[in-house]
């Protein structure tokens, strides 16, 4: 008990508890990683909320996010400023909505944010064809792109505005049975 | 109470909220120290933002959704946590009692979150089936998963066997032969004394290597133990009150296995399917999905990331081939499509060649291994033909099929489904044909009363025991196939990969990593399942020994997995496929249940060994059993068994499942229309962006002029309750750009935008004007009745004459003044009437929640929107006319110029 209050008081650690999908020992080893992550700068007393943010590219190295190719985008999203700097609370509600207890509405809000690569609320073709590029590591053809692309938007795309909406985007995602299993980044 | 009001309506946008960007960071990290002080009155601007309405007071919802909620929220962990801080402070006001309960709830809930923290550190291989996941995607997990599932299903069945057959049987034996006593005097022949001999391997001494033949072929030391079924007794325990009849217990127990492995394989199949009906069947297109939910977030390092993006490359590219093939398809000639369905028609017969073949090798391999009798190695190989033959066949006829059936020239999906499901029926029925030589064999082809079947029904010269026999093939299966998995992982997969990653010649790199293919995979367990599932009357404790074999199956494959495999190229979706397994599961299921019942109900049981020794069929013992109960008992059974009852049952049945067919089809129903609706709402917000567009093109930047004037006094205005409960008016009034005009600026632009609604089609009047009517109860009057309605009506000039608006006019005239709060409520009463409805309309609520107020809501510009209506409104016809119109003063834009000047 003694090593935990150092870190955070026993209030702090039940608001993680009730506003993440986290318990307390999670929530410690959390705080380990993201103590890791910069050991100079991230103090090991956070019963005062220190004001730490980490810049994007030290998060982005972390083992969990370093293969992703969304990675840049995953830690932009979540991070209050959308520059990707990410204070601890950023830290943990990232793996919270990430962590496999996070209902499909809730993933979806984020999965939409984070495939909206110029933020309009509107994933457009651009953010599509960055997406695919993502995906395929830029190894399929323009034009094969281009098909996908449109593809892509005809199927979703209920309204007809060639772009997807939140309200395409989540009604896509509802009836895709694997979007549960794989947004999903066990830590 | 305000902020209970304000909750009602902040959880809306909390729960839609898509919140963007709009928040500024200073905004926030205030926050806290507001909520500190509980102060339900919080900064117009952050207000709606916040969502604070998203907890719900403590009358609405008890604790646990409140933090349910609370984490679910797409807010910032912050705004979450000040949250959480301010329901933390509202609990005392709860009653001593209502917060002891609370406490209660909380350790409570604390308690079972523990244990389920700890429960589910004891679910098998969590942690390794989470890093296969981790570094092989779902389709592979799912394998794993299916294994794990079987392996349980076998552990458990073990258990059930243990229990009633197993253990029973050893404690009669150990207590010697004092209390038994023989059931089923019912030997219905006496001359077939002949036929209870049993001769199961001598006791001599045996070479050394003899027993690990024995071993495997389960003869010798084997034959004669608790493995087989010749070995269990057929007694009965009777004593003082309490009797055990093993014979009947070892049947009621293969029964209850097979039910319970159904029951197990529909409750999983059911979860499974479930999954598949929320995701509407799974209809949807293959590139959006695969766009947005292919990359598995959860792969971890460099080598599985790059062969996913591979693999998710080479998906793409299927797709589009598909889609090329399918326009080749269209556009081919009818010479082209004959010639193609002849070559098709052309490769099934050699499909169904190939099968044939393959099934007559079973069935000589089979009747050779059975009628030879050798000693020592030869013997062995002997004894285990029918198995090599299976196995070699599982091994060559697929890859000969996935051959064939790229000659077909089917879509690629569609090769994959063809091979899987030809290997599927190879596998089950070369079981299927093994079992039935197996069975000609042991009745003589099914004519007992052939020479060498008439004096025991069975060919009893060379089966003395039939079912142990039957017992063994299933044992040497089971054994085989592990061993060769072994055989496999240990010559040919290592070497591969060796070859592989040391060596860089031709054949090496055309070969490449093996692929994990998790159909074929899995068709190898379910095979295995199969096998067990009809053994297991025969040799009881072949669950046990499938369950090890399961085990050793689960590292072995974890080991090949992560030393030699790359993913599939063609990955199989887990959740589809999950379903697919159980019904080849199924299907398995079903085969071994047809031995079972078969074997039961008809064969003649062998006379010299096993429970059943002295029966005419095993099924006797249980007529046996039932005249042996007390009356009541067997009449109640009679009862349940007979027309009276069964009838009703059928009928009620049949009743119920009319029911619940037609509430299916109504939900199907309504979830389509539903669906349609969706879409038409879409078209009509998308049909009304564009015509915004238009307009405000086609007018320029006329309001520009229109400044900030007037915000001020907005500003003041907070006492105004409805705006404070309404987060839109708030937003708007923390805006710097908001157009001025009399105290409501958004409802003006709102009313002007159902004027135009109203030009362009009638039906979306309501289905815009709504919302705004909700967002702004005051001002929305002026655009309903004054433009929307009278506009189309041709009672215009008559209304404009109305008595009703010219005192109207005299109230706007005021909003320049002081007292616009007056203004504001004369307005009110004027127009009482309608200002309700619509305030009641359920729509209005309802529309909070369409895409439309969702797209307000994130985006900031929210001032925008309102501006390049109020331009609009300049150029209409109607308005150049009511500028003309002494009593135009109904036009915001006049009252906007009249205010000004009185400003001025």
């Amino acid at each position: 008990m003694g090593n935990k209050q150092t870190i955070f008081t026993d209030e702090q650690l039940d608001a993680y508890q009730d506003c993440t999908f986290f318990t307390r020992k999670e929530i410690l080893r959390l705080h380990g990683r993201f103590h890791e992550l910069a050991p100079h700068l991230v103090p090991m007393d956070y019963t005062n909320d220190p004001d730490v943010k980490l810049p994007l590219a030290l998060i982005v190295n972390m083992p969990e996010l370093k293969e992703n190719p969304f990675r840049n985008r995953i830690v932009e999203s979540f991070s209050e400023d959308g520059l990707g700097n990410l204070s601890f609370n950023d830290f943990v509600d990232m793996f919270s909505v990430l962590s496999e207890m996070a209902p499909r509405e809730l993933k979806a809000i984020y999965a939409f944010k984070i495939y909206d690569f110029n933020v309009d609320n509107y994933i457009c073709k651009e953010d599509l064809e960055k997406t695919l590029n993502k995906l395929t590591r830029e190894e399929l053809t323009p034009e094969e792109v281009n098909l996908v692309c449109e593809k892509a938007i005809e199927e979703a795309d209920l309204d007809g505005d060639n772009k997807l909406s939140f309200a395409d985007f989540e009604n896509m995602i509802s009836r895709a049975p694997d979007f549960l299993s794989t947004f999903h980044i066990r830590i | 109470m305000e902020l209970t009001e304000f909750g009602s309506q902040g959880s809306l946008t909390a729960h839609r909220g898509y919140h963007g960007y709009q928040q500024s960071l200073r905004a926030r990290t205030t926050l806290p120290r507001e909520a500190n002080n509980n102060s339900p009155q919080l900064p117009s601007e952050n207000g709606p933002q916040f969502g604070w309405g998203s907890t719900p007071t403590p009358e609405e919802a008890g604790d646990s959704d409140k933090n349910q909620s609370l984490r679910e929220l797409p807010l910032h962990m912050g705004l979450k946590r000040a949250v959480w801080q301010v329901q933390k402070m509202q609990v005392p006001v709860v009653s001593r009692w209502g917060s002891g309960i609370n406490k209660y709830t909380k350790a409570l809930k604390r308690f079972r979150k523990n244990a389920m923290g700890i429960l589910v550190k004891f679910v098998l291989w969590r942690k390794v089936i989470q890093k296969i996941g981790g570094h092989f995607g779902g389709g592979v997990q799912s394998y794993f998963l299916f294994l794990r599932f079987l392996i349980v299903l076998n552990f458990l069945s073990f258990l059930l066997i243990a229990a009633f057959v197993l253990i029973p049987n050893i404690v009669f034996e150990a207590q010697g032969s004092s209390v038994f006593s023989r059931t089923g005097n019912v030997t219905e022949n006496t001359n077939t004394t002949n036929c209870e001999g049993y001769d199961h391997g001598s006791d001599t001494l045996t070479p050394f290597y003899q027993y690990f033949l024995d071993l495997l072929s389960g003869t010798g030391f084997m034959e004669y133990s608790y493995l087989f079924y010749g070995f269990y007794q057929n007694t009965a325990v009777i004593s003082n009150g309490f009797s055990y009849n093993i014979p009947l217990a070892y049947l009621l127990t293969a029964a209850f296995y097979f039910l319970f492995c159904l029951v197990c394989i529909i409750v999983s199949m059911g979860s499974a399917l479930r999954v598949i009906t929320a995701a509407g069947g799974g209809a949807v297109g293959g590139y959006s999905t695969l766009v947005f939910t292919g990359w598995d977030h959860g792969l971890q390092g460099d080598r599985a990331t790059k062969l996913k993006q591979q693999n998710l490359r080479h998906q793409f590219q299927v797709e589009l081939e598909e889609e090329r093939f399918r326009l080749k398809a269209a556009s081919q000639s009818l010479g082209q499509t004959v010639g193609m369905y002849v070559l098709r028609i052309f490769l099934n017969l050699v499909v169904f060649a190939l099968l044939g073949g393959a099934f007559y090798s079973i069935f000589v391999a089979t009747r050779f291994s059975q009628s030879r009798q050798e000693e020592g190695f030869l013997g062995l190989l002997l004894e285990y033909l029918p198995s090599i033959v299976i196995t070699v066949e599982n091994f060559v006829v697929p890859f000969l099929f996935g051959k064939i059936t790229i000659l077909e020239n089917y879509t690629p999906s569609v090769t994959v489904i063809m091979a899987l499901l030809r290997a599927v029926f190879l596998r089950l029925v070369s079981l299927a044909v093994l079992l039935y030589t197996l069975w000609a064999e042991i009745t003589c082809g099914g004519k007992p009363e052939s020479a060498e079947c008439l004096p025991c029904n069975y060919n009893y010269n060379r089966y003395q025991c039939w079912e142990t026999r039957v017992g063994q093939e299933m044992y040497k299966l089971t054994l085989f196939d592990l061993l060769t998995t072994l055989a496999v992982l240990i010559l040919v997969e290592f070497p591969r990969r060796l070859a592989v990653d040391h060596c860089s010649c031709a054949l090496s790199r055309w070969l490449g990593r093996q692929e994990f293919e998790v159909p074929s995979n899995v068709l190898a367990v379910v095979y295995g399942q199969t096998v067990v599932w009809t053994g297991a009357l025969f040799c009881p404790l072949l669950p046990v020994i499938n369950t090890i074999k399961f085990i050793i199956f689960f590292y072995c494959k974890k080991v090949t997995l992560f030393q030699n495999c790359r993913p599939a190229s063609r990955t199989f979706r887990s959740t589809s496929s999950n379903f697919f397994f159980f019904v080849v599961l199924l299907l398995g299921w079903a085969l071994a249940s047809v031995t079972l019942i078969y074997s039961v109900a008809v064969i003649h049981p062998s006379y010299g060994c096993g429970p059943f020794r002295s029966l005419l069929t095993m099924w006797t013992i249980v007529p046996a059993t039932f005249y042996s109960l007390p009356n009541t008992t067997q009449e109640f059974l009679f009862y349940i068994g007979s027309q009276k009852f069964s009838i009703p049952l059928f009928l009620s049945s049949c009743v119920l499942l009319c029911f619940t067919g037609a509430l299916a089809s109504v939900y199907g129903r309504s979830v389509a229309q539903l669906k349609i609706q969706h879409k038409n709402e879409g078209r009509d917000k998308q049909f009304l962006v564009k015509q915004i567009k238009e307009m405000s093109e086609k007018q320029g930047k006329i309001q520009d002029n229109y400044g900030n004037r007037g915000n001020k006094e907005n500003l003041g205005n907070r006492e105004n309750k409805e705006n404070l409960g309404n987060p839109e008016i708030m937003g708007s009034h923390g805006s710097p750009q908001n157009p001025e005009n009399h105290g409501n600026p958004e409802g003006q632009k709102h009313g002007t935008t159902e004027s135009q609604e109203n030009h362009g089609s009638p039906e979306i009047k309501e289905n815009h004007g709504t919302p705004e009517n909700h967002w702004n109860p005051e001002e929305q009057n002026h655009g309903t009745t004054e433009k929307g309605e009278n506009r189309g009506t041709p009672e215009n000039q008559e209304n404009h004459g109305n008595p009703e608006i010219k005192e109207n006019l005299g109230t706007q005239e005021n909003h320049g003044s002081p007292e616009k709060n007056l203004g504001a409520t004369e307005n009110k009463e004027v127009h009482g009437a309608p200002e309700e409805e619509n305030h009641g309309n359920p729509e209005s609520k309802e529309n909070h929640g369409t895409p439309e107020n969702q797209e307000n809501h994130w985006n900031p510009g929210n001032e925008k929107h309102g501006r390049t209506e109020n331009k609009e409104i300049h150029g209409t016809p109607e308005d150049k006319e009511n500028h003309g119109d002494p009593e135009n003063q109904d036009n915001p834009q006049n009252h906007s110029k009249q205010s000004r000047t009185k400003d001025q």
